[in-house]
């Protein structure tokens, strides 16, 4: 019997298979997520690219989100859906996003994690045929101007992010002279002030709501800065009771009442640590505690009040566990019970059919922001930006932005 | 090369309505053919040996899932393109049995796609009506899913029935109709159990068949 058609069919169906077999079953059933997809709801902005550093700012009266889409920046109007580019000055390629608040201290952001809602917007640009990055300041009618704050000569930036009224740059000229400055005021004088103690990449902070309302930082290789409104500085290593944290994200919750709490999310294994926000200005936050794990990196963390009929919970980003691997699994929603000391977080990411059956729900995570009532915005490495109306109670309807 | 073939003359009434479908089949397919209309009418037979390869091109309805705490739901999926390639025995002239592979694409709502390729053992009868043929397929085997980021290997069984024009003894053309029956079982943790779902697709393809 000629055998040459049963091998034929043999070697195409294993080529196929092994073709299409290079990934796991994931974390839901395919028919099952297929019966629930919904078609997500879009705009304009360019799905395929990691974004960064998305900020609110007022510009000739137009409240507008500008937002850092791989090496482009793009804005649109608050109340419209249609993102435009912001030239690049001089072709530039950008590495940095960030925004301050132009008011000492802003009014009706509780315990959000505050971006910019109204003030100036900063950009780290980098030249496309060389490595000196300078700084832009985006202007009332979408132009960049270069920021009066300019980086000293074989100076890089490898962070930049605004949390309220400070911009907060880290800077190295090798890797064991890091360094980071809070950078406070761009007009007029830059009292740039360098937080003794933080040589490390800045990744997150917040602004904690309790009594001083002072900053909170962290550094790529666990380190945590306090920064008072003195602004006297400090930075210490980040809980040095667990083995070898990487902090990725950090947010201040107002639960429980006091000065609140403070919660830390690790890349090692997605865990949450917490601790009671200091009451006293000026001290770091101490006696932190693992309340719970996601089991797979965590990026992100921000606290939404509104959540949980109101009484808030924790967006937990992930990302995947290999470099290289594209196998994200979205964000994890916390509740967090108990009392200090015994706080324990309750994670999950079965967050209705919108979101299961959406790209975000796959996608690696790696900034969350959040600009009150509700309004949460999740950018993502490699699949745009997100954004939702999160409800009180109800599931949340994403849309790809 | 065919192998053991032998011929038998048809009754003459039966050779004109034959006559008559085969004018039809060629007049909207749009092929002239004169296959056998000078000589003498044979009805060809196949025998233990022979052999059959055919290709399958062309639509598939993604129509249900059953299985979930919902009861059935609607396969949310476009129609989608498919095709197979399949290989057969003769062991008699009614009954072929070999193998199959195939596959299939369709979109869901945000426009991600689903693969499917099955791999099965396929049994085969054939009713016979000179020049026409109906196989009735049953063909048994795993399926290889893949959706974004997730794969999965299942059992798949696919009932079919076809409609052939035999253009020589050799070429046959004709339409298949043919259920996909995918039972897609998790039994957890990830993904949890009740994720299981029996999927359920009609495919319906033009076929080329050749037998040697």
């Amino acid at each position: 019997m000629n055998r040459r058609p049963q091998l034929l069919l043999f070697s195409i169906t294993i080529v196929l298979v092994l073709a299409l077999s290079g990934c796991s079953e994931g974390e839901l059933g395919i028919f099952s997520t297929i019966a629930i997809e919904e078609a997500t709801k879009k705009n304009n902005l360019v799905d395929n690219a990691t974004t960064s550093g998305l900020v609110k700012g007022l510009f000739n009266g137009t409240e507008r989100y500008v937002v850092k889409a791989g090496t482009k920046v793009f804005t649109r109007p608050v109340s419209g859906n249609d993102w435009t580019e912001i030239s690049a000055p001089g072709g530039r390629l950008a590495l940095f996003v960030a925004g301050r608040n132009d008011t000492a201290t802003p009014a009706g952001l509780g315990g959000d994690e505050p971006t910019a809602a109204v003030g100036e917007v900063y950009a780290v640009y980098q030249s496309g045929s060389s490595d000196d990055t300078a700084v832009y300041r985006l202007s009332g009618n979408l132009a960049w101007t270069q920021a009066v704050y300019t980086p000293p000569s074989g100076t890089k930036i490898n962070g930049m992010i605004g949390v309220d009224n400070v911009v907060f740059v880290s800077t190295f000229t090798s890797p064991t002279d890091q360094k980071l400055l809070a950078w406070s005021d761009e007009i007029g004088s830059v009292p740039t002030v360098a937080i003794t103690g933080f040589n490390d990449a800045i990744q997150d902070g917040v602004r904690a709501g309790g009594v001083g309302s002072d900053y909170y930082l962290v550094g790529k290789s666990s380190v945590l800065a306090h920064v008072g409104t003195g602004p006297a500085t400090t930075a210490t290593p980040f809980n040095t009771t667990t083995t070898s944290p990487q902090p990725r994200g950090i947010a201040y919750s107002d639960h429980g009442g006091g000065g609140g709490i403070l919660a830390v999310a690790d890349r090692v294994d997605g865990r949450i640590f917490v601790a009671p926000a200091p009451t006293t200005p000026g001290s770091l936050p101490s006696s932190w505690k693992l309340a719970g794990t996601v089991g797979r990196p965590a990026t992100d963390i921000i606290w939404v009040s509104k959540l949980n009929g109101s009484t808030g919970a924790f967006l937990v980003g992930t990302a995947s566990d290999a470099i290289f691997k594209n196998d994200g699994r979205g964000y994890y929603q916390g509740t967090i019970s108990g009392t200090i000391g015994t706080y324990t977080i309750s994670l999950t990411n079965d967050l209705g059919n919108n979101y299961k059956a959406s790209d975000l729900a796959v996608s690696s995570i790696l900034q969350f922001r959040h600009f009150g009532k509700g309004t949460v915005f999740a950018l993502t490495g490699g699949r745009g930006l997100w954004s939702t109306a999160y409800p009180d109670s109800a599931d949340p309807t994403w849309r790809w932005e | 090369m065919p192998n053991t073939r032998s011929t038998k003359h048809l009754p003459r009434s039966k050779s004109i309505v034959s006559m008559l479908l085969v004018v039809l089949l060629l007049t909207v397919a749009g092929t002239v053919s004169a296959q056998n209309a000078e000589g003498e009418q044979f009805q060809p037979t196949y025998s233990l040996g022979d052999q059959m390869l055919s290709l399958n091109i062309g639509a598939i309805y993604p129509l249900f899932y059953t299985g979930g705490p919902g009861g059935v739901e609607d396969a949310n999926l476009t129609v989608g393109g498919t095709g197979h390639l399949q290989w057969s025995g003769f062991l008699n002239n009614n009954i072929a049995i070999g193998g199959e592979f195939g596959g299939m694409f369709a979109f869901s709502p945000n426009g991600n796609t689903l693969f499917m390729i099955p791999l099965a053992a396929r049994f085969t009868y054939f009713l016979r009506s000179y020049p026409f043929e109906f196989p009735l397929s049953l063909a048994a085997g795993i399926n290889f899913s893949r959706f974004e980021e997730s794969f999965k290997t299942d059992p798949i069984l696919i009932p079919g029935i076809g409609f052939y024009w035999n253009y020589t003894t050799e070429w046959a053309f004709g339409l298949d109709m043919r259920w996909w029956w995918v039972p897609q079982i998790y039994t957890g943790p990830t993904p949890p159990s009740e994720d299981t779902r029996f999927g359920n697709f009609l495919s319906s393809t033009l076929s080329v068949m050749y037998r040697f």
